[in-house]
């Protein structure tokens, strides 16, 4: 474990709880990150971001803009990325792990292929599924051809976890690898013999079922928390294209926005208006929703999560201790976290 | 949410502002919050509670940072090590609150603040119901139980609702307390938090590491100790002759008493040659030279060491062969699977008497190592030289944070264990972990558990703006609807959890400190006496026949059947403010316990001088009017809550006795460890009418913070984490637990009691007697 390394792949709350956990605990990071600071972070409530700071610097700069302030043309220059802004703040906190700490300012486009299998872990969040299923795939090209190479003998494997919180609720996709063997703890100081994961359903697999199919033994439709991070993943995909949402644009409009596009997005995957009900009867209103979705971060919900994928992350560093196969579901309402298998219907049997 | 509202709220809270009901942020910016503990759930909490847009909060905590916080504390930085824990975590979470954008919200205009109290909990000075009676809730972050009941206690008695947590590895819980809401409190389970050992166990008949451990503990206390009488290795030469004496007749019994006696001759002999080492320290520094000067004179060092390596050849001679070989002459071992073998005297001597680098010396020393019993013996007579040789006497109690304590211990722990053919040996660090109960902390379950606690913190405020606002008719019954308690779990239950939250638990029927036996009386401290207090209000009023009265934990007042009267009569004319321990004054709580009745409460205090009757005023046509009141003073109180009920005392009387008797053989003589409870204690817990749920999860249920890395184990489920790390053969007792799980309907939970839980195969126990420590230290 004192090798290892974790890619995180944007910083959002919940990721950054996870950073904070596995630093502590001396697993190295490396942050990519591109996004502008301190605005891509701004409602991220995360220790390594102070808010005063970045307010501060948002105030300046505005001043400028308006020509009141001083004239400061090294602070307009000083444009940082949120990766840059982070990394000494990690240093700070373990100091043992300088100089294996990393930062990557290139955007995930543009990293290749190669680039991801490397780590021990890459903890991803506000990916595009499209985004998800590449990594994916780069990943288990990584090490197939590793294994190849090395004669069938490689145990390497790289924990490929896609997470997002919205509101009081967090979910969380994880790959542990197809090679990735696990011993059960077995009372004290007994480990069972090494394990396989099953069964083993690849990240890029996962995002090809169906979401309508996305149902279990406990589970006779989608998960709401499943359901709600895949909106959030295709709503802030298109926020994206369309520069929508967030920031300071009309708060109004990008609600309205949400809303019809949750709405035909439900369509499109077929999704019933009952699987967004949190009890019986009491539906999550699409209004209060598209609230959630502009402004997602709560500090507790990210705290939790980040500790349960600490945990996770630990368990495939050290081989120990049965993984969460496939998917977490946490609702900050009752403080409930639990695993849901997802997977097409042939393999569940 | 308009545009505007948006934008005047802080960006890192408008998501807790879209999440949350809209007038929750504001009630989060206005509320006082009560931190107890800043270690390492504390530091988490801090970190979320400032995120989460807390403004006024106050910190207790009686520590100071140590270099072993550092990798899971994480608002603590080397330069910080030695300062107040609460002040430096306070500092770096102001850091944190987001600054309101516009000075004209009202919600909130005053500056926040995050005030530390570098203080213990404990102090009634300080931190008394009146002082709680401030807060909006409090959270608990501790590690021990003593500070636990106290807060659980003063929540209780103020009536404020408290959110408690305790983690031990990868297993935690919270729960919310509430008065109120009419549910489990933290002391309606009984918290046992001692394993007792028989003492003949621990002197005569070692089978375990533990044992050894808690053997080379007492050692300690022998040796380095201010008082070696406290020391259950010691016995005096008076007692010794009558035990002798008593039991001659019988054999059986002779046999054991004249162990003891060997046993405590060689103990005598430990006793002389430490003596003789101090002394020699005397001769040599009696011409008047202070300690350090020793140096300069070397023969004269030469001698004084030669005088201590004799000495502490003695020492370890009596303790490891004399005294074994007296035992086993007496035929003690001679149905015992294996005879302990002494060491042989040629090798105490060979390392006592030159001078060999002890273990802990050398350069490739690590904690975890195994030492040989050379190596040990070099590490006992090196232990001893230091003292000897320090001008700083050694502490006289046991710490495993001492580091030549905890040589001490493991060197002769591992010696008892050699000589026993005990295994397995104990590196110091393992050893540490038996003697100090230590668990390594986990850093992600303390910041799952401080998440969990925020979130019902969310549901608490919920509840007492709705109240406000008069949407529901009490804070308690929200509370009880919308709070949960939550089991942290290593391995997840049959339907996938991990974190698995259950409805609060009812109380404990038989609970005295929550079953309305926290009583509040109000009345003037001045004038009362004891003896008013005792006939007007404890036996009178409450229905005590026997009491005693305690104030500040010491009895001011007792009596019963063979209890001399005239002991505390002094006290009975005094005025309550001028009794001893501090006297009775506001917000003093008061210890009542009458044993006849199986019934103790505790009587919280409130200085009232100034009482006034309400009276009919027949000029003013029947309205009502108040004067002062002109009543006997003896009639001027008030009590608060209901009179506390008088249970039957057979079923609870039964309670305590088994547990006491499951563990001791040796009724009379047996040692208490500290937080080693056997799990059979758990399933002798009363098994009131209470609901399943709560009952079946508690071997789940898990105590502790870790504020120093360690904790000390307290219930079921953290037995299982302590046997994991101290390598210890766990009970059978917890198998019928591991057998059932408990499961939870979520569909149909939601506050109906009769649905809540059900009890399928395997309890979280299972979990928690499966789980293994992992040390993720970084260091």
């Amino acid at each position: 474990m004192s090798n290892a390394r974790v890619l995180y792949l944007n910083l959002t709350g919940v990721t950054c709880e996870i950073m904070k956990n596995l630093v502590l605990a001396g697993v190295a990071a490396v942050v990519c990150d591109p996004r502008p600071y301190p605005d891509a972070v701004r409602e991220l409530p995360s220790s390594f971001f102070r808010a005063s700071e970045m307010e501060k610097i948002i105030a300046d700069r505005q001043k400028e803009i308006k020509g009141e302030g001083e004239p400061d043309s090294k602070r307009i220059k000083a444009f940082k990325t949120v990766a840059a802004a982070v990394a000494p703040e990690v240093d700070e906190l373990n100091p043992l792990l300088v100089g294996r700490n990393a930062i990557e300012e290139r955007s995930i486009s543009l990293l290749p292929d190669d680039y991801f299998g490397q780590f021990d872990a890459v903890v991803a969040s506000r990916l595009t599924v499209e985004e998800a299923k590449r990594i994916s795939m780069a990943i288990q090209k990584h090490h197939h051809a590793k294994k190849y190479a090395d004669g069938d003998q490689s145990e390497e494997n790289t924990l490929f976890i896609v997470t997002d919180t919205f509101g009081l609720d967090g979910c969380a996709h994880l790959d542990f690898g197809s090679s990735h063997r696990y011993r059960r703890e077995l009372g004290k100081d007994k480990l069972s013999d090494p394990t396989k994961i099953n069964p083993y359903v690849s990240m890029a697999d996962m995002f090809d079922v169906p979401l309508a199919d996305a149902s279990g033994r406990w589970d006779k439709i989608p998960p709401r928390v499943l359901v709600l991070q895949r909106l959030m993943m295709d709503y802030w995909e298109e926020n994206r294209k369309t520069g929508g949402g967030g920031g300071d644009s009309d708060e109004e409009k990008s609600k309205e926005d949400f809303v019809a596009f949750a709405k035909q997005w439900l369509d499109t995957n077929k999704i019933p208006q009952s699987s967004l009900e949190i009890e019986e009867g009491q539906s999550m209103e699409l209004d209060h929703l598209a609230g959630i979705a502009l402004h997602p971060e709560v500090s507790p919900v990210a705290a939790v999560l980040g500790g349960v994928l600490g945990n996770e992350v630990i368990k495939s560093l050290t081989r120990k201790g049965e993984p969460a196969n496939n998917v977490l579901l946490f609702s900050g309402l009752d403080g409930g976290c639990r695993n849901f298998l997802l997977c097409a219907e042939k393999s569940r049997k | 949410m308009s545009t505007s509202e948006s934008s005047s709220t802080p960006p890192i809270l408008r998501g807790i502002h879209a999440a949350l009901p809209a007038p929750l942020l504001s009630q989060i910016l206005s509320s006082r919050i009560l931190l107890v503990g800043s270690g390492g759930i504390g530091c988490e909490l801090l970190k979320n509670l400032a995120l989460s847009g807390f403004r006024h909060v106050q910190v207790i905590d009686l520590d100071t940072i140590d270099v072993s916080n550092l990798n899971r504390q994480f608002l603590f930085r080397s330069r910080h090590v030695g300062m107040a824990k609460c002040k430096v975590a306070s500092e770096a979470a102001m850091q944190m609150i987001p600054p309101l954008h516009n000075a004209d919200n009202d919600d909130d205009d005053t500056p926040p603040a995050y005030v530390p109290h570098h203080g213990n909990i404990l102090d009634n000075n300080q931190f008394h119901v009146p002082y709680i009676q401030t807060f909006s809730l409090v959270l608990n972050a501790l590690d021990n139980i003593t500070a636990r009941r106290r807060v659980n206690r003063l929540c209780l008695a103020s009536g404020i609702p408290l959110i408690e947590a305790g983690t031990a590895g990868y297993l935690g819980q919270v729960t919310v307390i509430d008065k109120n809401a009419g549910v489990e409190c933290y002391e309606c389970q009984a918290k046992s938090t001692q394993k007792v050992y028989p003492i003949c166990t621990i002197r005569s008949t070692p089978s375990m590491p533990v044992h050894c451990v808690v053997w080379a503990k007492e050692l300690y206390k022998l040796c380095f100790g201010g008082k070696v009488e406290e020391s259950m290795l010691f016995e005096d030469e008076e007692s010794l002759r009558a035990e002798k004496d008593g039991a001659a007749d019988e054999n059986d019994l002779a046999e054991k008493s004249s162990a003891d006696t060997t046993d405590g001759a060689g103990k005598t002999d430990t006793e002389k040659s430490t003596d003789a080492s101090n002394k020699s320290v005397d001769s040599t520094t009696n011409n008047n030279e202070p300690p350090g000067e020793k140096s300069t004179h070397q023969s004269k060092d030469d001698n004084f060491e030669s005088t201590l390596r004799l000495a502490a050849q003695q020492a370890l001679t009596a303790l490891f062969v004399t005294e074994i070989n007296k035992q086993i002459g007496m035929n003690r071992y001679k149905n015992a699977e294996k005879v302990p073998l002494p060491l042989s005297l040629e090798d105490l001597e060979k390392c006592t008497a030159t001078e060999v680098i002890p273990p802990t010396q050398r350069k490739d020393y690590q904690p975890t190592q195994i030492w040989s019993p050379a190596e040990c013996l070099v590490e006992m007579v090196s232990c001893f030289l230091q003292v000897s040789n320090s001008s700083t006497p050694p502490l006289p109690e046991f710490d495993k944070d001492d580091e030549m304590a905890m040589r001490f211990v493991t060197a002769a722990s591992n010696l008892r264990s050699y000589v026993f053919h005990i295994e397995p040996i104990q590196s110091l660090y393992s050893a540490k972990g038996i003697a100090g109960n230590i668990i390594p902390a986990i850093a992600t379950t303390n910041a799952i558990v401080a998440g969990l606690q925020v979130l019902q913190a969310f549901h608490i405020l919920k509840c007492q703006w709705m109240y406000k606002n008069g949407e529901i008719e009490d804070v308690g019954g929200g509370i009880k609807k919308l709070c949960r308690y939550t089991y942290c779990l290593r391995e997840k239950t049959r339907r996938g959890y991990i974190l698995q939250p259950t409805t609060l638990p009812l109380p404990n029927p038989n609970c005295f400190v929550c079953r309305n036996a926290v009583i509040s009386l109000s009345l003037n401290t001045k004038e009362w006496t004891l003896q008013m207090l005792l006939t007007r209000v404890i036996k009178k009023e409450l229905g005590f026949s026997q009491p005693t009265i305690l104030v500040g934990g010491d009895i001011v007042y007792e009596e019963g059947d063979d209890i001399d009267p005239s002991e505390y009569a002094s006290n009975l004319s005094k005025k309550l403010i001028g009794l001893p321990s501090g006297g009775v004054g506001h917000g003093t709580v008061i210890g009542v316990e009458d044993f006849t009745q199986d019934l103790e409460v505790e009587i919280c205090v409130s200085h009232k001088d100034e009482w006034f009757i309400a009276v009919e005023d027949e000029v003013a046509g029947g309205k009502k009017d108040i004067k002062l009141d002109d009543r006997e003073e003896s009639e001027k109180f008030e009590i608060g809550g209901k009179k506390p009920s008088v249970p039957p005392s057979a079923a609870t009387t039964d309670e305590a006795q088994t547990t006491k008797d499951s563990t001791a053989d040796d009724d009379d003589s047996s040692v208490e460890v500290m937080g080693m409870e056997s799990t059979a204690n758990n399933a002798q817990k009363p098994s009131a009418e209470n609901n399943g749920s709560s009952k079946e999860a508690e071997a789940g249920n898990v105590e502790d913070d870790d504020d120093d890395s360690d904790i000390e184990i307290i219930e079921g489920g953290t037995t299982d984490a302590v046997a994991a790390t101290s390598n210890e053969n766990t009970s059978e007792s917890r198998m019928p637990l591991k057998k059932r799980r408990l499961d939870w309907d979520r569909e149909n939970q939601n506050g109906d009691d009769a649905k809540k839980a059900k009890i399928a195969e395997d309890t979280p126990a299972a979990n928690s007697a499966e789980i293994e420590i992992i040390e993720i230290d970084s260091d």
